[in-house]
């Protein structure tokens, strides 16, 4: 029951994310004209998208298909966090930056500072994602930490 | 099923380490469908020799071996399936409270023990005929030998002194407790004193039970289903002029009493004729043409303590081979074996060196799983489990903790018996014919079996100890969905993750073991 309650919560937290992507970046990081250009270009939402996505799809990874004794301790889950972060920073980043290249825009200097905050909030969603799913993980359901 | 296991003399006890070690595997037996009997053995040392060092060695991994049992399975009595299922008893545990037993598994032969043989027949207060006739048929040596040492190779003196047996407190609580449904095995060997002397004795004791007073359970006791293991000469021994033991006797001793038995046991005569009748239900003979590593010449002054020989390990397996013999098959009348049963020992390879291929193919398929199953448990446990704590299946409800690794149970597990395990198994590979199971050399899982080979290809890689972790894991999962161990149960926890762990292992990542 508490296992399904976890993942529910999970679910939930990342509609959020998804639902509210503009004020909770903005709430983080706010430069005016970047901040406009990103709103109105719907470039928020598609972050937000695939940072989801790309967050429980890690945690998926490593706690499902390679769900192995051999890498299930705290730093292995670390490296997959930090893995699925830069994928997903890396191609938020690509992206934003040929969006703004296309409407002949510069954004270069906040994007870089954009992309640091967007890989705290991938490493955040892949927590979460962790914490939802791991319970039915046959070796690594204890990972990082125990119940 | 309940098995009164008399082991008499030396070579029963010494019988009786490998069976203990079979037990532990989890190898019951097995009725006509294939499936596993729940086993009460009592074992019942009778040797009067309580400073035998092979005896002292076996009452301990008794001992140890019921701690562990009572730790896993608390007083469960009908365990089908695990490590250390076979619940062994004292006679003292199936008896009623008052009565004057020692909670242990020796025999008390008193009487015996304290005196010398010519204070057991009162040699002094015989009269000169008599005292004559005794000279005739014991030496001085034999006369003035003090039975605490047991009889020191001579079945004469045994067989007066063994006697004493059906008058004992033993005998009549044996004989309160015994039910119809039980059975009787007896292991001895032929060529020494004791166990030659004390077999036929206690065969007599227990079919003429309508003739004894103090003896309860008459019929049930005379007509009782019972199997003997007679050991043949199997090892060697160093020449010692001063002692009274010779291997140049063991034929010579053994052929006398095969007569005896032949007259008196097992192919009883009727006016002169043999007749297909005995007092025996199944007997079984074993012995080895191959000389062992010759053991020091010791009757017993020295502790007498006899390397583990691969002869004794096959005469374990014919008591879980009488045991599985349908009740049908046994059939007693008025103290009569209908049809007895008589078996021999062959190996399948006939080689110097054993290994687990190298039995026959009904034993390979009966014990090599089991075996290779509580070897791998012991490999990780000795090597492993320690790293694994805090990880994993451990932190499953009931967790497993550092403080699990000082219990008692833990302790008498890894510190006593797997120590003895070990040990017995070091003794089985330097004798002659030796038996080496498994690579005592390496802390490897896949190199740990001796001609079996861990199975290899494409994307196989050869079982570890992450194996072993990992299906653990699985199995911990769904023993945790239903709840199925309690705070207490903790030592049962880890051997039934184990038993079904390595129960999956052994099969697919293994080639054949049988």
């Amino acid at each position: 029951m508490r296992n399904y309650i976890l993942i529910v919560i999970g679910i939930c937290l990342s509609l959020l994310m998804i639902l509210f992507s503009a004020n909770i970046f903005e709430s983080i990081f706010y430069d005016r004209e970047f901040s406009n250009e990103m709103y109105n270009l719907g470039l928020y939402f598609e972050i937000a998208l695939l940072d989801v996505i790309t967050a429980w799809l890690g945690a998926f990874i490593f706690y499902y298909l390679i769900n192995s004794v051999r890498f299930s301790r705290w730093f292995h889950w670390l490296l997959t966090m930090l893995i699925t972060a830069l994928f997903s920073v890396a191609t938020c980043y690509y992206h934003s930056e040929n969006v703004f290249i296309s409407d002949a825009m510069d954004f270069s200097r906040q994007l870089f500072i954009f992309s640091f905050i967007n890989a705290i909030v991938e490493c955040v969603l892949f927590i979460v994602a962790s914490f939802s799913m791991r319970s039915w993980s046959s070796n690594c359901r204890y990972t990082p930490i125990p119940e | 099923m309940r098995l009164f296991l008399f082991l008499v003399g030396g070579t029963g006890v010494r019988v009786m380490r490998p069976l203990i070690m079979q037990l532990a595997s989890g190898i019951l037996p097995l009725d006509v469908s294939g499936n596993s009997i729940p086993l009460e053995l009592v074992p019942i040392i009778v040797d009067p020799h309580r400073a035998n060092e092979d005896l002292k060695r076996t009452e301990n991994l008794l001992r140890w071996y019921c701690q562990i049992r009572k730790s896993i399975y608390k007083e469960q009595d009908n365990v089908r399936r695990g490590f250390f299922a076979a619940k062994i008893s004292t006679l003292k545990d199936l008896v009623p409270n008052g009565n004057s037993l020692s909670d242990t598994f020796i025999y008390n032969i008193g009487s015996v023990e304290s005196k010398k043989f010519h204070e057991l027949i009162s040699f002094n207060t015989l009269d000169t005929a008599n005292q004559a006739l005794c000279s005739m048929m014991f030496s001085k040596y034999q006369l003035d030998t003090k039975m605490d040492i047991g009889f020191v190779g001579s079945p004469n003196i045994g067989s007066v002194a063994m006697n004493k047996i059906k008058d004992s407190e033993e005998f009549k609580q044996f004989s309160n407790v015994f039910q119809k449904n039980d059975r009787v095995f007896i292991v001895s060997s032929i060529f020494g004193g004791t166990g030659a002397a004390g077999y036929p004795i206690i065969v007599n004791n227990i079919r003429n039970a309508a003739n004894n007073i103090l003896v309860n359970n008459k019929g049930d006791l005379a007509n009782a289903c019972i199997g003997a293991l007679t050991v043949l000469p199997y090892f060697n021994i160093q020449q010692d002029e001063k002692s009274p033991i010779s291997r140049a006797d063991f034929i010579s001793k053994t052929k006398s009493a095969l007569f005896y038995y032949h007259d008196n046991l097992t192919g009883l005569k009727n006016t002169g004729e043999d007749i297909s009748q005995s007092k025996i239900n199944v007997c079984y003979y074993i012995g080895d043409e191959v000389p062992s590593t010759p053991y020091f010449n010791d009757p017993g002054d020295n502790g007498q303590r006899n390397d583990a020989h691969v002869v004794e390990f096959v005469g374990a397996l014919s008591i879980l081979d009488f045991l599985q013999i349908p009740d049908d098959l046994l059939v007693t009348y008025n103290g009569k074996a209908i049809n007895p049963i008589f078996k021999e020992y062959g190996l399948a390879n006939d080689k110097k060196s054993l290994s687990l291929k190298d039995f026959g193919m009904s034993t390979r398929i009966y014990i090599n799983h089991r075996m290779i199953m509580f070897h791998l448990a012991y490999m990780y446990l000795t090597n492993h489990f320690n790293e694994d704590i805090g990880h994993g299946y451990t932190l499953d409800k009931p967790s497993l903790n550092r403080g699990f690794l000082s219990t008692s149970f833990y302790t008498t597990l890894t510190s006593n018996f797997y120590v003895a395990y070990i040990q017995w198994l070091r003794e089985l590979k330097t004798n002659q014919r030796s038996f080496v199971p498994f690579n005592l050399n390496t802390s490897m899982l896949r190199d740990c079996i001796t001609d079996i080979q861990t199975k290899t290809g494409f994307l196989k890689f050869p079982i570890d100890y992450k194996d072993v972790m990992s299906v653990m894991n699985k199995c911990s999962q769904k023993a945790s969905k239903i709840n199925k161990f309690s705070a207490d149960d903790l030592p049962k926890k880890l051997f039934e993750l184990m038993y079904d762990s390595f129960d999956k292992l052994v099969g697919e990542k293994y080639n054949s073991v049988i």
